[in-house]
């Protein structure tokens, strides 16, 4: 059997304490991406299990609009083989789409058996979401979503998928794309001695020119306005009024600070 | 304007390679070949001496409409789609357009009771998409059919209640159809201009509303029903139903399921219940009233080493640094002063929430919103709130 090859997809998020809002376009402005998406060290654990199990080589490819490579360094501390990194202006106001079409291109150069990628959680800018789905649709493969665990065989995996209402075991032939959930396992403790190492690695640079003709993108999101529902700040105290107003302002408080409840 | 070359009256002389501005002509078997990257600009019309090259004008299709799709569990719509054809009416009016539904079935027959209902809530016709295949939700053959409709039928707008299932599902049509698509919409409204509609959503913790213009049609978009006003539409016509026979090749299909499995409740723990309320020592005396509240609010109640200490709460719901850290969305402190070996073990909380006495109390500055009071006038009243918003 050859080396499976994995390539994991990693998200890299502007730290949110340099986010605002730009008051002339009402979009959001943020400094450097260099955190990564959470989701998406549950996806390194993954593809590093399979690694451990089976033997793979296991690759880390991230989009940025700058060059930032803590995120792909903590990859290579947690153990991924090869780190790819593309970077172009053009991903400052990307969307879903551009991302895809520009990662399905970046895959389609690298020889892959699995392509994981991290379940979106709630708090992303330009949360068009399901990359992932994307990615997979213009690569022509087969995607499941809500994976917790993976087996990979020859020639398919087997996966556990979970959702709010059901578990569910399936197979799906190779090559394939997986979407990994934040819950689905506790990404590995990275040693002094591996991050010391993971500098001292090389990152392979791409540019975005390399994979797409850069004149001809196609982005489907325009970003009419934005604005800020509270500001994180000091506490807010009810003191007006008797007990039952004072639970009802809190209520109203605690219902708008909420991420909303999907029904 | 589409470029079409002619073979039969194709020479391949090459006079149009020359022309094409864009290089996307070339000769192929001395016949003139357009590729992918033409902007259908016209150039080589013009020059081509053997009138090979033919503009046709492309229909520009009409999109209208709005159609809400829904899931079927046991013929049961998700709560909450009543209320969505009612803030589809409500979007629809604005441009004098219909309401429709569609669903996904085996036997369109026996949803019929079912469609009664949501002609009721408002919808004025009804699609059934009927096949064997499609009994139970499966994301791969669902987005197929979705995408076949909604490309046939060519609504405006495509609404789809927030559920985990629909949000996957509206990804995927999305993909098929290379369009953009915004999930767990929180509000929805139209472009006076032109009549778009304007998608609403929470990024960043919830901390921003972001609203997006999507290109492209139909614009697919998941509500969160819940978010939005209730919009209640009262129907007495029954509309028309029409039934769907896609065709469908199962060998497209890849992924195979093997075992499904619905998911128990678990029961309420520390680790996984999104309230916890915290009972301090100033909380001791009000225990019951606690418990009653968490009941309500499906929350777990935990106790600060104070309270273990005075027998109050058993030590393996002790929250601090000597017990259990906890993450939950919200994090109620009871009567908790707030020392920093108690308040370590919360910080992960997405909300934290304090009801004391002393307005001084270091809870006070950790907390994100507060009540200064007693909670022998706070936990009923608040009992009473949460009793008398749920009647």
């Amino acid at each position: 059997m050859n080396t499976p090859n994995i390539v994991v997809c990693i998200k890299q998020l502007p730290s949110s304490k340099t986010v605002r809002i730009d008051k002339k376009t009402g979009k959001l402005v943020y400094g450097t991406e260099e955190t990564i998406n959470p989701p998406d060290r549950n996806a390194l654990e993954l593809a590093l299990q399979i690694k451990d199990k089976k033997g793979a080589k296991v690759t880390a490819l991230s989009l940025t609009s700058e060059y930032c490579d803590a995120v792909l360094r903590e990859a290579l501390a947690m153990g991924v083989d090869d780190a790819i990194i593309v970077t172009d202006k053009i991903f400052k106001s990307a969307d879903s789409i551009l991302v895809a079409n520009v990662l399905a291109q970046a895959l389609k150069k690298l020889d892959y058996t699995l392509i994981i990628f991290g379940e979106n959680g709630c708090g992303i800018p330009y949360a068009s979401a399901y990359t992932g789905v994307r990615v997979a649709h213009k690569l022509n493969l087969p995607v499941v979503t809500g994976v917790c665990d993976a087996q990979l065989d020859e020639n398919e995996i087997e996966v556990l998928r979970k959702t709010d209402m059901y578990n569910e075991i399936l197979k799906i032939p190779l090559p394939a794309a997986i979407s990994v959930r934040i819950d689905a396992n506790k990404p590995r403790f990275l040693t002094a001695r591996n991050i010391n190492l993971a500098y001292k690695r090389e990152i392979k640079k791409w540019s975005a020119q390399d994979l797409i003709d850069v004149s001809k993108i196609k982005t489907a999101y325009k970003v009419v306005n934005t604005n800020l529902r509270f500001e994180k700040s000091a506490c807010m105290l009810f003191t007006e009024g008797d007990a039952s107003t004072k639970v009802a302002a809190l209520m109203k408080f605690i219902k708008n600070r909420l991420v909303i409840q999907r029904l | 304007m589409k470029l079409k070359v002619i073979p039969e009256k194709c020479n391949g002389c090459g006079i149009c390679v020359d022309a094409c501005p864009f290089a996307s002509i070339k000769i192929e078997d001395k016949c003139a070949k357009i590729l992918d990257t033409c902007t259908d600009c016209g150039a080589c019309v013009d020059v081509c001496t053997e009138k090979a090259i033919l503009a046709e004008e492309a229909e520009v299709p009409v999109y209208r409409n709005i159609i809400v799709f829904t899931t079927l569990d046991d013929n049961k719509y998700p709560k909450g789609v009543e209320n969505l054809i009612g803030i589809a009416h409500e979007l629809a009016a604005r441009t004098n357009e219909r309401v429709e539904v569609v669903t996904c079935c085996e036997d369109a027959r026996s949803c019929e009771k079912t469609m009664d209902m949501l002609f009721k809530a408002g919808a004025e016709k009804a699609y059934l998409i009927e096949h064997k295949f499609l009994k139970e939700f499966q994301p791969e053959i669902y987005a197929k059919v979705i995408a076949d409709f909604v490309k046939s039928k060519k609504p405006k707008i495509f609404l789809m209640p927030a559920t985990y299932d629909c949000n996957e599902l509206a990804a995927r049509v999305a993909s098929i159809l290379d369009i953009g698509v915004v999930l767990n919409t929180t509000a929805l409204n139209i472009d006076e201009f032109e009549g778009h509609l304007l998608q609403t959503t929470q990024i960043f913790d919830a901390q921003y509303d972001a609203t997006y213009l999507t290109d492209g049609r139909p614009q697919i978009t998941t509500v969160c029903v819940s978010a939005l006003p209730q919009m209640t539409f009262e129907n007495e016509a029954r509309g028309e139903i029409e039934v769907v026979k896609p065709e469908l090749d199962l060998s497209e299909m890849k992924i195979k399921k093997i075992k499904s499995t619905s998911l128990e409740k678990e029961p309420l723990t520390l680790k996984n219940a999104r309230i916890v309320l915290c009972c301090g020592r100033g909380g001791r005396n009000n225990l019951n009233n606690l418990n009653e509240l968490a009941r309500m609010l499906d929350a777990v109640v935990c106790g600060t080493k104070g309270c273990v200490d005075a027998k109050v709460i058993t030590d393996d719901l002790q929250v601090g640094i000597t017990g259990e850290s906890v993450a939950p969305d919200i994090y109620i402190a009871c009567g908790v002063s707030g020392a920093i070996q108690h308040v370590d073990a919360v910080k992960n909380a997405k909300l934290v929430v304090a009801i004391n006495k002393d307005g001084n109390a270091p809870i006070f500055k950790i907390a994100d919103a507060g009540i200064i009071g007693d909670l022998n006038d706070i936990l009923p009243a608040w009992i009473e709130y949460l009793k008398s918003s749920r009647r």
